[in-house]
């Protein structure tokens, strides 16, 4: 499935007027999820698809060590869903990269993407291009050999999807409906999470147990931090030998100095777009871990990263009378 | 040495196995999958075992590589005492161990890392002790996973390759055969005292046995010819082919880290106070500080250059030491990579694009 016309058109024109350099989008592939790609030729956004499978958060393409390696691809068009464009506002907030750096293609009334270890568990084999449509509440998957199932949206789409309150571009320099009319799931509450409020209703001891169980697991494979586009630094902590802050070992302490650092690095700054969680090949919740930081974020300081209209970034604000968390405790 | 066991005593047989050797086993977790101890398990009923243990379907997400290569292995340990550094006492190697449900490609990339770990002129000590202290007793698979691809690459899903023991699902049974000498050993000693649920296997036995091998065998869900790739890659370093999955791969270490076969490691020493310990850990050639020079030159600095050299290293550079790809086919870089690449679609493009010449 290629792009619509009027799109399709329109990012070729914007080679043609000498507006941008490339263009960031994503193709099909033959699994159930789609992949980044990027054009640097009008004739290649041909194999872009708005498919919900092409669910990979493409800013990270943006702001990687690769994308730095080569100014040459900016001025860049980015396709980006309403969760994408929160976190464009983060990194322009914090001047990871200049607005008229990118050009945003806003992709509208977006019904959610299709997270692909759900749709796997679902239908374990889909190696022939497979292709979905959201249809009201239910999601179509065909492959060319023809219907394979509907399936429920609710139970396809990834995690940030169930929590998504941006489903609209909040900037934008171009605008296209991904849907004729804006249908989305009823998110669940920032106030009600029923992850976070599981968490939270533990004692101590059960929440360390809990969070042990899980960071035992990790190989440290760096998915988690190589996937987030806010994960940018020149210098990561996590790759300096002196001092060597976070050993390589892979075993509880490391695993949990590891996991508490890349958290710590992200505060004021996650938009819990979850893309750590999806990226991690043994399934930690880390999209909980981060949804529960940004909600600590809002309750002690009243701000949430990505959404302030102004642009203004919450750790290089200071105000004498700041009354919040980090205040009090210092008096 | 065959002998057959009815599914429902794999319990009994798995409480003998534990007895001599300490027993391993592929346990379903909330990361998909891995070994653990035998022991460590709390299962009661028979349901428990079938649902936990990962005997058929998919393989487990970490490869069993991981009970021999472990991610970090202590490899020894030494103290500081009056400005002089002083080893202690190496601890004992491991204790006898049964590797039970090893899948025949993780088998075969035992074999794949041991051309470096074990060489002829002395290896890696620790994995050395590791590798004589296992017994692996496999398990063939009558459903592959969604990206098996082992018999492009010279194995089977019953490949008894690497393994001492193989297991064929029978249905209501497995058959047990035995493959070298230590695996024959075990089984007799089994034998001896499994009476009552273990039984010697007849020539019929044998057949279906081979019937469920050669049908797993068309059900292994993706092919492709790897059989020209030496020659290509000779030619194909410089090729545009590899530029394709720069824009989309995020540099991680999950496709080295769950491959059965990637041996690189890292060297680092742990010290507190006068007391420390020199460890290895997994690295990965898709980082970039895997080629960071000290100068701060970094051969490998971008992201295509460092897949190109994964590829190399599974298809051109090392093997098996038997003729076969260092690749075995098991699919875990594809279904978990998480920027979508596919390992089977790349080979397709190379062999393609650097074929026709
Ligand atoms: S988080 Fe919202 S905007 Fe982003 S893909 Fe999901 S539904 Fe669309
Ligand atoms: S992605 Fe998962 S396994 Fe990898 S380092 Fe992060 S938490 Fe650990
Ligand atoms: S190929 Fe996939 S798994 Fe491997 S480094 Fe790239 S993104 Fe990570
Ligand atoms: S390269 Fe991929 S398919 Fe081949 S053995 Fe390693 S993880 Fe398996
Ligand atoms: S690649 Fe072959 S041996 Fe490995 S799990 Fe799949 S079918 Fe079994």
């Amino acid at each position: 499935m290629s792009l619509p016309q009027v799109l399709d058109r329109h990012l070729r024109d914007l080679f043609g007027s000498g507006r941008v350099n490339s263009v960031l989008g994503a193709i099909p592939t033959r699994g159930p999820l789609g992949m980044a790609q990027l054009a640097r030729t009008p004739e290649e956004v041909e194999r872009f698809t708005l498919s919900p499978l092409a669910c990979p958060n493409l800013l990270v393409h943006l702001t990687s060590k690769e994308a730095r390696l080569d100014p040459t691809r900016f001025p860049l068009a980015v396709l980006a869903r309403g969760c994408e464009t929160r976190m464009l506002n983060q990194i322009f907030s914090e001047h990871g990269l200049r607005r008229d750096q990118v050009y945003v293609v806003g992709l509208a009334h977006c019904p959610g993407a299709i997270d692909p270890r759900r749709l796997s568990a679902q239908l374990p084999v889909l190696r022939g291009f497979p292709e979905a449509t959201i249809e009201g509440e239910e999601v179509v998957i065909r492959e060319e050999s023809g219907e394979l199932a509907r399936l429920a949206r609710t139970e396809l789409v990834l995690e940030r999807c169930r929590h998504c309150q941006n489903h609209e571009p909040l900037i934008d320099d171009y605008r296209f409906d991904l849907v004729e009319e804006a249908d989305w799931i009823e998110p669940v509450s920032v106030d009600e999470d029923p992850g976070v409020e599981a968490i939270d209703a533990m004692i101590p001891i059960e929440r360390w147990a809990y969070w042990r169980s899980q960071l035992e697991r990790c190989i440290r494979c760096h998915a988690c931090r190589d996937a987030c586009p806010l994960c940018y630094c020149e210098n990561c902590i996590l790759e300096r030998h002196t001092p060597c802050w976070v050993k390589r070992s892979v075993n509880l302490p490391e695993n949990t100095a590891y996991q508490l650092l890349r958290v710590m690095h992200l505060v004021g700054r996650c938009t819990a777009c979850g893309e750590c969680e999806r990226a991690c090949p043994v399934d930690l919740p880390l999209g909980l871990m981060m949804r529960k930081m940004e909600n600590l974020v809002r309750e002690y300081y009243g701000h949430r990263s990505g959404l302030d209209p102004s642009g203004e970034h919450l750790l290089s604000i200071f105000d004498p009378r700041d009354t919040t968390a980090t205040a009090r405790l210092e008096q | 040495m065959r002998m057959l066991q009815a599914k429902h005593d794999i319990p009994k047989l798995l409480e003998l196995m534990d007895q001599d050797r300490e027993l391993f086993v592929p346990v379903r977790d909330e990361g998909g999958g891995r070994f653990a101890r035998w022991s460590d398990l709390d299962l009661s009923v028979n349901e428990d075992i079938e649902n936990t243990l990962m005997l058929a379907g998919e393989a487990t997400r970490r490869p069993a590589k991981d009970q021999l290569f472990a991610e970090t292995a202590t490899l020894f340990r030494f103290r500081l005492e009056q400005g002089d550094f002083h080893l202690e006492e190496p601890p004992p190697g491991p204790s006898p161990r049964v590797l039970f449900g090893v899948r025949p490609c993780d088998g075969r990339g035992f074999q794949v890392i041991d051309t470096l770990l074990v060489g002829p002129h002395g290896g890696d000590t620790a994995y050395q002790q590791a590798r004589e202290a296992n017994l692996l007793v496999g398990v063939g698979c009558k459903t592959p996973g969604p990206d098996c691809f082992c018999t492009s690459v010279g194995g089977d899903p019953h490949s008894s390759d690497g393994l001492d023991v193989l297991l064929t699902d029978l249905g209501d049974a497995f058959l047990l055969e035995s493959i070298t000498e230590p695996g024959r050993d075990w089984l007799s000693g089994l034998q001896k005292h499994g009476v009552g649920f273990l039984h010697d296997a007849g020539k019929r036995d044998a057949e279906r046995a081979r019937v469920a091998q050669h049908e797993a065998r068309q059900r292994v869900p993706r092919q492709v010819d790897t059989s020209r790739l030496p020659k290509i890659l000779e030619r194909s370093f410089n090729s545009d082919v590899w530029a394709t999955v720069a824009p989309a791969c995020i540099g991680c270490g999950a496709c080295t880290f769950l491959c059965p076969t990637c041996r690189c490691f890292d060297i680092q020493d742990l010290v507190q106070g006068s007391r420390g310990a020199r460890v290895r850990v997994w690295d990965s050639c898709m980082f970039r500080e895997y080629t960071q020079e000290a100068s701060g030159h970094n051969p490998r600095i971008r992201r295509a250059q460092r897949w190109r050299n994964r590829f190399y290293d599974k298809f051109h550079w090392s093997g098996d030491g038997r003729g076969n790809p260092a690749c075995v086919g098991c699919g875990r870089c594809i279904t978990h990579c998480p920027s979508g690449i596919d390992l089977v679609e790349m080979i397709e493009r190379v062999t393609s694009a650097e074929g026709g010449a």
